[in-house]
């Protein structure tokens, strides 16, 4: 038993709790690791990881690390927030339009993107395989419930896709850079990522480098 | 109308009119009886997972449909001139301790209890349901203890209605 300010307390009930559900954490993710896969090396693996803190930076973040691997040069937080918020497009809480998002990334000199909506794990593939970098939008509970216990109605969640693979049973394994994650290349199957897209629209933007522009890709340097 | 896509369809309502952000979540609801017609109360608050868990920071807004149709009646901004703050994380120590599959049955059946509450709550059946309780119990297991102000600040008549027949069906 602990004492604060005079009154005794225990934490041993949240304390088990609190150690059931990191627990349950590690498992999925070390359930996830058992079938790591990381596409083909033509696809974006190789594309810096970018962490979002507590801002509530992700599509920003997501944005930074596209330009980032397509160009060879990080263009730091500021070079997607300054603008965002001078096109009133950003607030305390983020990114307040996507659609209108995707002309920010145009005004960047070294890539292009393009944002759409209903597209489809294919669409997915043939990016990457493009060596266009590939951001999706997940539902947050959707995403994330087989980590933890969040409230349904969470919102969404920014990732970069950096490799997809459709198997030979046909299902779909895929690798992320989750802004929320300190490991790059996080593989996550389809059963968990494709709802979750789903819930959110299947929205999809890809960034390419800019016609005339350097190639990111570290072994074309 | 189907309580979890009512909020699905109206936090999307609220991003196309820029209320709301990628990462901006939507509570509950909450109901109301005006003039007859019943609306449901909403709150808009950032919504950031950091796992194992789930930031949440105080309301920017209160969002009002209207439960027949589903459309927006009304919105409100709140403490427009301050960031929000961050109010804790989610799920607090009760919610954390439930396996994964209870923690899906408890919102399921949080959700299907929702329109008769609603119903009765809005006098359209006379008949005191028995699952009064069990959404009282449900309500708070799922919220954590430091929303719960914010939740009452919606409509404080519901949940002192709440607390009467939960009373009362226990008595």
């Amino acid at each position: 038993m602990e004492y604060y300010r005079g009154q005794e307390v225990s934490e041993r009930i949240e304390q088990a709790h609190v150690a059931a559900l990191e627990r349950r954490a590690y498992e999925s993710r070390l359930s996830q690791s058992d079938s790591v896969r990381y596409g083909a090396p033509s696809q974006m693996t190789d594309t810096p990881l970018h962490q979002q803190g507590l801002a509530p930076d992700c599509l920003l973040q997501c944005a930074r690390m596209a330009e980032h691997r397509q160009t060879g040069r990080d263009p730091g937080l500021v070079a997607f927030k300054q603008p965002a918020i001078e096109q009133n497009i950003y607030n305390q809480d983020g990114v307040t339009d996507v659609d209108k998002f995707v002309s920010v990334l145009n005004d960047r000199d070294g890539v292009q993107a393009e944002g759409s909506y209903a597209a489809s794990p294919e669409a997915i593939l043939d990016s990457l395989n493009q060596r266009k970098s590939v951001i999706v939008g997940v539902n947050a509970y959707e995403y994330y419930k087989v980590e933890s216990n969040l409230e349904p109605n969470s919102g969404g969640h920014a990732l970069l896709v950096t490799g997809a693979e459709r198997q030979d049973n046909g299902r779909w394994q895929f690798t992320v850079n989750d802004p929320n994650q300190e490991t790059p290349n996080f593989p996550v199957d389809g059963e968990r990522l494709l709802p979750a897209w789903k819930a959110e629209g299947n929205l999809l933007i890809t960034v390419e480098k800019r016609a005339g522009g350097q190639d990111g890709n570290p072994n074309n340097w | 109308m189907e309580i979890r896509t009512t909020g699905d369809r109206t936090l999307r309502q609220c991003r196309a009119r820029g209320w709301a952000t990628l990462e901006t979540g939507i509570s509950r609801p909450v109901p109301e009886v005006d003039d007859k017609q019943v609306l449901l109360w909403y709150l808009l608050y950032r919504s950031q997972v950091r796992l194992p868990y789930q930031m949440l920071y105080e309301p920017v807004a209160r969002v009002s449909v209207e439960f027949e149709t589903g459309e927006i009646a009304a919105h409100v901004l709140l403490h427009p001139d301050n960031p929000p703050r961050l109010l804790g994380r989610y799920p607090h120590a009760s919610a954390a301790g439930l396996s994964r599959d209870e923690w899906s049955a408890t919102w399921d059946e949080l959700y299907a209890l929702y329109p008769r509450i609603i119903d009765t709550f809005a006098a359209k059946q006379t008949v005191v349901l028995s699952e009064i309780g069990r959404f009282r119990t449900l309500f708070e297991l799922t919220t954590p203890p430091f929303m719960l102000t914010h939740y009452h600040a919606l409509n404080p008549g519901f949940f002192v209605w709440l607390a009467e027949e939960s009373h009362l069906r226990q008595s």
